[in-house]
C-alpha cells in the first residue's frame, strides 16, 4: 500500500480502509502546513487549518472522484479553508500557546527551496541571516503571489495545478510567479549589497 | 472538575423533572461567576418559558425552552445543578435559583465560582464564545477513527496536552484523559503526530470506552460532583491511574507514576503505556 498512488489510497479509504487515510495524511502532512502556514502566518491557526483540511477530505471523501489529481484537490480545500481564515481575521486562540513558526523543528529548510528559486545566490554564501531575510520577505509578498510562489517551490505543484487549485488560468499563475521572484529577488540582492558594505 | 460523563450524568438526571415545567422566577446571589451572571438577559429568555429538553455539548449543558431560547451551564470546577423544594434551606454559594411550575426549583451552587450561566437566542447559540471554540464531542455518533487521526496529524504537542484541549476534543479533563491514555497504552508526552493508525484506533476506541463506562457510574465522585438529585457517581472506584501514584498497576503490577504536565498532574504505568 506505500506503493500506491495518492488517488488509489483516496478509494482505498473511502471504501472504509482507514489505514490508507493515514497514509495519506502522513505523506501531505508536512507539505500542506508548510502552505498554510506562510498563507496565514500564525502557527496555532495553520494547525486549525490543517485540522479543517483533513476534516474535509474525511466528510467529501463518498462524493471523490478520480477527475482530479488528489493532491489538486487537497490544494484547493487547503487553499479555501485559508482565504476563510484571512478574511475571519485575528485567531481566536492565543498564539502564545503554541511555538512561533521559526522555532518549529519541522519547518522545512525554506532556504535551501528559496537558493534553488532562482536567485542565483551560492548556497554556501546563504546564512541564517539571509534565510531570516527571505522569510521576511516572502510575507510581504501580495498574497496572491506569496501563495503562487509557496505552492511552486515549496509544495513542488505544476503551474496548470496551482492555477485549478487558486483559480485563475495558467499565464496568470506564471506572470505572478515571476513578480514574486522579481521582488525576492530584490529583497536578496539589497540584503548582499549591505552585507558587502558592512565593515 | 466535571467532565463528559459527570455532565452527562447531571443532564440524565435533569431531564425527567426539568423538562415540561416553566420558568416563573429568577433569583441570583449578585455575585460573579466565571462571567457575570446576567439576570436581566436571562428573564428575558426564559421567564414564562417551558423546558422542553436537556443536551450536552463537549462539558457544556443546554437546557432548551419553547421560546427557542437556550440556557447554557458549564459547572467549572465545583459548580452544581441541584432541584429543591421552595421552602428548603438553601445551600452556601447558591449563586442562581430557577423558580419552577409545579412547586420546584432548580438551584445552581458553585463554591469556587468558576462555571458559566447564560441564556442564547437558538440562533446565537452556535456563534457564542463557548460554543463556537469547541471542537468534536467524542461521544458524537459521527466521531470517527479518521478524524481522529486527522486531528492528531495537524496538532503537533504532547498527547496528553491535546487530549485536554477543549477546541480538539471537547469533553475531556484530567481525569478520563490520563484513563484513556492508559487503556490505549500510549505514554502521555508521546506526540500526536507520530501516532499511527494502530495506535490512534486504540485510542479512540479508549475514550470512547473511559467516556462511556463513567457514565454508566454515573460519574466520578472524589469530593463535590453529584448530580442534580444530589446523588454521588461510583466510576472513582474503577479508575486504574488516575489518583493511584505509586500504587501496583492492576495489569502490570508496576507502580504508577505521576508527573506534572502543563501545570496538571498526569498519572500513568510506566509498564503500560508506551
Ligand atoms: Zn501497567
Amino acid at each position: 500500500m506505500r506503493d500506491d498512488s495518492d488517488e488509489s489510497l483516496m478509494f482505498r479509504y473511502r471504501d472504509g480502509d482507514v489505514r490508507a487515510f493515514e497514509l495519506l495524511v502522513t505523506r501531505h502532512r508536512k507539505a500542506v502546513y508548510n502552505f498554510i502556514v506562510r498563507f496565514v502566518r500564525d502557527a496555532a491557526q495553520a494547525e486549525d487549518v490543517l485540522q479543517e483540511t483533513f476534516l474535509r477530505v474525511i466528510k467529501s471523501a463518498d462524493a471523490y472522484e478520480k477527475q482530479a489529481k488528489f493532491t489538486t484537490w487537497l490544494y484547493t480545500i487547503a487553499r479555501n479553508l485559508c482565504v476563510d481564515a484571512a478574511r475571519r481575521g485575528k485567531h481566536r486562540r492565543a498564539a502564545s500557546l503554541d511555538a512561533p513558526v521559526n522555532n518549529d523543528p519541522e519547518a522545512p529548510a525554506l532556504i535551501e527551496r528559496i537558493a534553488d528559486a532562482g536567485a542565483g545566490v551560492d548556497r554556501q554564501a546563504i546564512g541564517r541571516q539571509m534565510a531570516l531575510r527571505m522569510q521576511e520577505a516572502i510575507a510581504q509578498l501580495p498574497d496572491e503571489q506569496r501563495e503562487i510562489f509557496i505552492l511552486r517551490e515549496v509544495n513542488d505543484l505544476q503551474f496548470n495545478e496551482i492555477a485549478d487549485i487558486v483559480g485563475c488560468p495558467e499565464n496568470t499563475v506564471k506572470s505572478r510567479m515571476r513578480y514574486a521572484l522579481e521582488k525576492l529577488r530584490e529583497a536578496l540582492e539589497e540584503y548582499r549589497d549591505l552585507a558587502q558594505a558592512a565593515p | 472538575m466535571p467532565e463528559l460523563p459527570e455532565v452527562e450524568s447531571v443532564a440524565r438526571s435533569l431531564r425527567p423533572r426539568l423538562v415540561g415545567r416553566r420558568v416563573v422566577a429568577i433569583e441570583v446571589s449578585g455575585l460573579s461567576l466565571r462571567r457575570p451572571i446576567e439576570r436581566e438577559r436571562l428573564e428575558r429568555a426564559l421567564a414564562g418559558a417551558k423546558a422542553e429538553g436537556v443536551r450536552r455539548v463537549g462539558k457544556y449543558l443546554l437546557i432548551d425552552f419553547s421560546t427557542g431560547n437556550v440556557l447554557l451551564v458549564h459547572l467549572g470546577m465545583s459548580g452544581r445543578l441541584l432541584f429543591a423544594r421552595p421552602g428548603e434551606a438553601r445551600a452556601p454559594h447558591t449563586h442562581a435559583v430557577f423558580r419552577l411550575s409545579g412547586g420546584l426549583e432548580l438551584r445552581y451552587v458553585d463554591p469556587r465560582r468558576f462555571g458559566v450561566l447564560r441564556a442564547y437566542s437558538a440562533g446565537e447559540l452556535e456563534r457564542s464564545p463557548e460554543l463556537s471554540v469547541l471542537g468534536i464531542d467524542p461521544l458524537a455518533p459521527d466521531f470517527s477513527v479518521a478524524q481522529l487521526i486527522a486531528m492528531l496529524a495537524s496538532a503537533r504537542r504532547d498527547l496528553k496536552g491535546f487530549l485536554l484541549d477543549q477546541s480538539r476534543l471537547a469533553g475531556l479533563g484530567n481525569i478520563y484523559a490520563c484513563e484513556a491514555l492508559f487503556l490505549a497504552g500510549l505514554g502521555p508526552r508521546r506526540r500526536t503526530h507520530r501516532v499511527g493508525a494502530a495506535a490512534a484506533a486504540r485510542l479512540f476506541g479508549a475514550i470512547r470506552e473511559v467516556l462511556e463506562a463513567g457514565i454508566r457510574n454515573r460519574g466520578t465522585s472524589f469530593s463535590d460532583y453529584v448530580d442534580a438529585e444530589g446523588d454521588q457517581g461510583s466510576n472513582q472506584n474503577t479508575l486504574a491511574v488516575y489518583g493511584r501514584e505509586g500504587e501496583p498497576c492492576r495489569v502490570c503490577g508496576r507502580k504508577i507514576r505521576r508527573v506534572v504536565q502543563g501545570a496538571r498532574s498526569t498519572f500513568y504505568c510506566p509498564g503500560c503505556q508506551k
